[in-house]
């Protein structure tokens, strides 16, 4: 779908009447579609965020002196048709097929190896940083919201901040996995 | 939209909206708050690490972990994701072994998933009060028979030699419970 410099201009407009703070919500928008396109099971979350947004876009010229209201209800509803019209091309997936094991490696191999990159991504983690991970991540039901918060109380940050924190520093490590299962010898967590 | 604070049942709605567990309304309600709220939507990403985090180590209630297996595997990154799941679980409990949850809370645990807990809780103190009337009882009568041998004992004592009294002592206990009406005319507490 064609999606001229004029539909963008218009679309960020319609996000905030401040184009600085229209930039900035353009990207948070961005990438709450991605993510809901990936709790809707969709597998192409960055792409199908694209396209709906060019849709939103294409659109608005039409619709924009008519429609009221902020315009979250609306990417929704597209976001929602996008979605359903993506799983009628891909089928959904609802558990692993019969042959998914036959073309990958067991899952003990694939265990294996990424435990084993995930030992050295972490050798590769500052000291400080890898015993938080234990600490935040040690097993234990019912003492583990009492732990994380003694472990925001001495870092003197809010529990979520610290909840984002290991989120983001898990998604270094995933990263730093990825790359060592595809032979990339960096394995510093970003 | 206005940023909301971030309550404790945020952490539930973005749980239940990652199962597939809530109602169209509610998805698009959530969806439409995710756009708009970014503190919101900064914890979509927490809330699954938890999702995944709980189902390795077997914390999901059965119908959690049924709409986990069905709904939220459903798509491929997510099955590697779960992957990593499982390997950080191993490495934090091979360099932290995990601190053992006590027996009790564990059964308890268990038995919430099977039985609804109003059934649970009144079946519990029924036996507990049942339990301990038996064992009263039971008290009771080993205490009294106890009491019965150190007073036969002690009213045999000076009249027999020991071994007499040994045996007649058995003797009582033996038939203390079926005496014929002369004897207990006559107050002794023998047959």
């Amino acid at each position: 779908m064609d999606f001229t410099k004029e539909d963008f201009d218009r679309f960020l407009t319609w996000l905030d009447p401040d184009p600085e703070k229209a930039a900035l919500r353009y990207t948070e928008v961005h990438h709450s579609l991605a993510m809901i396109f990936t709790a809707r099971g969709c597998d192409q979350s960055e792409e199908l965020a694209d396209e709906a947004i060019n849709r939103v876009a294409h659109r608005l010229e039409k619709m924009i002196d008519t429609y009221e209201g902020p315009p979250y209800p609306y990417l929704v509803r597209v976001a929602n048709n996008l979605a359903s019209e993506h799983k009628g091309k891909t089928g959904k997936i609802t558990s692993l097929p019969e042959d998914f094991y036959l073309e990958t490696q067991s899952p003990d191999e694939e265990l294996e190896q990424t435990f084993a990159c995930l030992d050295r991504c972490m050798e590769k983690l500052h000291p400080t940083k890898r015993q938080l991970v234990l600490e935040y991540y040690q097993e234990n039901k019912k003492a583990k919201i009492e732990r994380r918060k003694k472990i925001a109380a001495s870092l003197d940050i809010p529990i979520n901040a610290l909840r984002i924190r290991m989120c983001r520093t898990r998604d270094g490590m995933r990263e730093c996995v990825l790359r060592c299962l595809k032979g990339d010898d960096s394995t510093e967590i970003d | 939209m206005a940023d909301r604070k971030h309550t404790k049942n945020d952490d539930e709605l973005l749980r239940q909206y990652l199962l597939g567990a809530l109602s169209d309304d509610e998805q698009s309600q959530t969806e439409q708050r995710l756009l708009a709220d970014k503190p919101f939507a900064d914890l979509l990403p927490v809330a699954e690490d938890e999702l995944f985090d709980d189902y390795v180590s077997n914390y999901l209630p059965q119908k959690e972990r049924r709409q986990f297996e069905s709904y939220f595997l459903s798509s491929p990154p997510r099955r590697k994701k779960l992957v990593l799941a499982k390997s950080l679980r191993l490495y934090v409990n091979k360099h932290n072994p995990p601190v053992e949850t006590p027996l009790w809370e564990r059964v308890k645990e268990r038995l919430k998933d099977s039985l609804p807990i109003r059934i649970l809780i009144p079946a519990t103190a029924v036996l507990l009060f049942g339990a301990l009337g038996v064992g009263s009882w039971q008290l009771y009568q080993s205490k009294s028979g106890g009491e019965q041998s150190a007073r036969m004992q002690a009213s045999l004592g000076a009249l027999a030699p020991k071994e007499v009294s040994d045996g007649l002592i058995a003797l009582m206990e033996t038939y203390a419970g079926s005496r014929s009406s002369e004897i207990r005319i006559s107050g002794f507490p023998h047959s």
